[in-house]
């Protein structure tokens, strides 16, 4: 019985300094953590919107998901932002956009739209596609967006897009330029059908 | 032989002797699963080490405090708060790693070689010994996943180190063997790379040399009849064993 309470108390002990410990480590490394999130939201944003200088976050609109779900059941808006010039004008808008058809599950990534509806950029943020494959969407697929207009796009295999809205699929992996393509497309939309003057 | 061992033994030891990935087989989740790229393996192999070493530290500091019917939530605890800690402090100076490893980063909690170190070692030697044992065996795992990373992945996407030779070799014809840095590809070259310490060994045996190379064990000190096994020499129960 004596050796029980012993033990307990030395388990507590032990549990309380770490319990300590991780409080202090917490509090230290809170701001920091949140340092870099702004940052990392920051450099995603100016990636696909090199022009602007600040990026203003923006309330989504409440049927934001809705109005998609008609025609990008698997896509979704998650953020919105408002790119501006150092003067505080709006040139256009950085959409944090979600596909669920990727290969390998959810593919979220950042596209730039300027006030005429081209595009500007798109970069992924989080991708979790096959190596090799569909992880090279970030070095195929995205580039061949930056700065294109046109109302919605549409892949080509085996090379040779010429279009204005053509971009080469990667090849082996379809589904990830399926779901990159049409991730995009949505967005494009839901920039038409709330931005767009 | 001579009464005192090189402190660095259990360094080697889990460098090369009992190397957890390719002797010990120890911690073959993470190592199957983040090795798509050398710079993953060696990232996770280094956050490894760290928590490893520190862990070891602490738990043979506290080996004759703690009592032995819960060592192992004691283990536990201390285990999760070095991993926590060190989660955090990548999280905010080191994002680009953070993002690379993901969850394989609170999931050291539950990486065997961490609690396999801790009972089969610091449990019972040194805090210095401990800590060059966790030392050496974290550093034989980051070698080892460093290892398995660029196999994977200079067959299976022509990069090292996200250094690219794509181009040159895919208008020469070639294309990446895209099962390297799928899930099945990491078991062929840890297979692949496993056979090959057993061929060093084999060979320094039949050459009638001692191979610095151990056959697994699995740590079971036990039920163990090896005489001349590291674990005993530093076994403190056993004294100057050997």
């Amino acid at each position: 019985m004596k050796s029980i309470i012993r033990e307990a108390l030395i388990l507590f002990a032990i549990t309380a300094v770490a319990g300590v410990l991780l409080a202090v480590v917490n509090e230290v490394t809170k701001e920091p953590i949140e340092q870099q999130k702004v940052l990392a939201v920051e450099n995603a944003c100016r990636e696909v919107f090199p022009e602007a200088e600040n990026f203003v976050p923006m309330e989504l609109p409440a049927d934001a998901d809705a109005a998609l779900l008609a025609d990008y059941p698997k896509d979704s808006v998650e953020a919105v932002y408002s790119a501006e010039d150092a003067d505080g004008n709006a040139l256009g808008v950085v959409l944090n956009m979600c596909s669920k058809e990727g290969y390998g599950g959810t593919i979220r990534f950042g596209m730039g739209i300027s006030e005429d509806g081209g595009l500007k950029g798109v970069s992924i943020l989080e991708t979790s596609e096959t190596p090799g494959l569909g992880l090279q969407a970030a070095d195929v697929l995205a580039p061949q967006f930056k700065d294109r207009k046109a109302e919605s796009f549409v892949y080509v295999k085996g090379g040779g897009a010429s279009a204005e809205n053509e971009v080469d699929a990667i090849s082996s992996a379809t589904i990830t330029t399926k779901a990159f393509v049409n991730g995009v497309n949505a967005g494009l939309e839901f920039y038409r059908e709330n931005y767009s003057k | 032989m001579e009464k005192k061992e090189s402190v660095f033994k259990p360094f080697i030891n889990g460098l090369i002797s009992e190397n957890p990935t390719f002797v010990l087989m120890l911690g073959m989740c993470p190592t199957l699963a983040v090795t798509t790229s050398a710079i993953n393996g060696l990232g996770m192999g280094l956050t490894t080490t760290v928590v490893l070493a520190l862990s070891n530290v602490i738990i043979s500091a506290l080996r004759k405090v703690i009592p032995d019917r819960v060592r192992i939530p004691a283990f536990i605890v201390i285990i999760a708060s070095f991993v926590t800690i060190v989660g955090q402090f990548l999280e905010a100076y080191l994002p680009a790693l953070n993002s690379a490893l993901g969850m394989f980063i609170p999931l050291i909690v539950v990486n065997c070689i961490i609690l396999g170190r801790a009972e089969a070692f610091a449990s019972k030697n040194g805090m210095f010994a401990s800590l060059m044992d966790g030392l050496g065996m974290g550093l034989g795992f980051t070698v080892a996943l460093t290892l398995i990373g660029c196999v994977r992945e200079i067959l299976g996407s022509f990069s090292v180190f996200g250094y690219s030779f794509r181009e040159p070799l895919e208008s020469a014809g070639m294309a990446p063997i895209a099962i390297f840095v799928m899930a099945p590809g990491a078991f062929f070259v840890l297979a692949a790379l496993n056979a090959l310490m057993s061929v060093i060994r084999d060979k320094q045996i039949k050459a009638g040399k001692q191979s610095k190379i151990k056959a697994g064990c699995g740590s079971d000190c036990a039920s163990c009849g090896d005489d001349g096994c590291v674990h005993q020499f530093y076994d403190e129960k056993a004294g100057e064993k050997e």
